[in-house]
């Protein structure tokens, strides 16, 4: 055995070298009779083993117990655990995430091919809108008597607010 | 045998009693668990705690063909990977260096001259420091050997290494800390 061989060895051999199996334990014998550097860090193994050994626990404060007795009262059980809406929300939030991100994927990619022919249609509507609603009443009258549903419509259609609606107001 | 077992198979099934039982076997283990692998990190209460919440949760998951305690580590260990990993990029945004005083005073000169504070104490506070230059790797393998005295098959299992890695480190592990375990070699 040489010594890169024997190092590995040392640690359990330091510590616990009945876990060793004999024909291993004999070869490292041999190797550390023969061998100052590895007695020597064997010494040291044994010396640093001993010390974090020997090490002072450290105890739990006073209220640690009740703490996490509270900690574990608060953690949801069972059925009540599935239930758990702040388990869901934060679970799903990376799902909900992409879902929103693969629907504005979707959404601007349906409307990329039809943007010249909405285009098309918008500037269609606005130039036959005022011809088709000025007989009826100016722009800003429409625009101040018009519900939001009706005004979104009137852009929509090119048509006037049904008359109702503005009545309404 | 694991001499848990009964109280693990009570807490299992959803007996807090049982697993209270099992908090008050190993929240001493469990504590200095964290204490030496995080040093003078003043968290190590916080995250013991978060060890035994996360325990609860899957106690369910719990297979018996390892001990409650390897178990327990195992988690203990992923608790303080996932505290680590935090800490170093929140070091990473607002690092400040630490105080002369704390890095420059040798405890055990201190148990030495203030009577206030036991050897042991300073013993230990010189080890914690000791084990924190320790890589992380390294530092899981010496902690759970020889704090904790689980032998090198329990460590292979919790850390989930082969055993020639576990000796690997736990040996240069040692080496790195001869040096700076020296003074407790005179004492």
């Amino acid at each position: 055995m040489n010594c890169p061989a024997a190092e590995p060895l040392i640690a359990r051999y330091a510590d616990h070298s009945a876990s060793l199996g004999s024909a291993e334990r004999q070869e490292l014998d041999l190797h550390i009779q023969v061998c100052e550097a590895c007695r020597v860090v064997l010494q040291d193994q044994r010396h640093v083993a001993r010390a974090l050994r020997a090490r002072l626990p450290e105890a739990v404060s006073p209220g640690f117990a009740a703490r996490l007795a509270a900690r574990l009262d608060a953690e949801p059980t069972g059925w009540l655990g599935i239930a758990n809406w702040r388990v869901w929300t934060v679970t799903l939030t990376p799902v909900a995430l992409a879902l929103v991100f693969v629907a504005w994927l979707g959404g601007s990619a349906s409307t990329q091919p039809s943007v010249p022919s909405t285009s098309a249609g918008q500037a269609e509507t606005f130039e036959t809108w005022p011809a088709s609603s000025a007989a009826a009443e100016p722009a800003a009258v429409f625009l101040q008597s018009s519900t939001g549903d009706a005004l979104l419509e009137a852009v929509l259609t090119g048509a006037a607010a049904p008359a109702g609606d503005s009545d309404a107001r | 045998m694991d001499a848990d077992r009964g109280l693990v198979t009570a807490a299992a099934g959803g007996s807090r009693e049982a697993f209270d039982e099992l908090v008050l076997h190993y929240q001493v283990t469990v504590l200095n668990l964290v204490r030496a692998m995080t040093a003078a990190d003043g968290d190590a209460e916080d995250l013991a705690q978060e060890v035994f919440v996360r325990a609860w949760r899957s106690i369910g998951t719990f297979r018996s063909d390892s001990t409650f305690r390897t178990w327990i580590f195992g988690i203990a260990i992923n608790v303080v990977r996932t505290h680590r990993g935090k800490r170093s990029r929140l070091r990473r945004l607002f690092w400040s260096p630490r105080k002369e005083a704390d890095v420059n005073v040798d405890p055990l000169e201190r148990a030495s001259v203030d009577d206030g504070i036991e050897a042991p104490l300073a013993m230990r506070e010189v080890i914690d420091r000791a084990l924190a230059t320790l890589p992380d790797d390294m530092r899981e393998a010496v902690v759970l050997r020889d704090v904790q005295g689980l032998d090198y098959r329990e460590i292979a299992e919790a850390l989930g290494l082969p055993l020639g890695t576990v000796e690997s480190r736990i040996f240069r592990g040692r080496q790195r800390l001869r040096p700076l375990l020296e003074p407790l070699r005179k004492k």
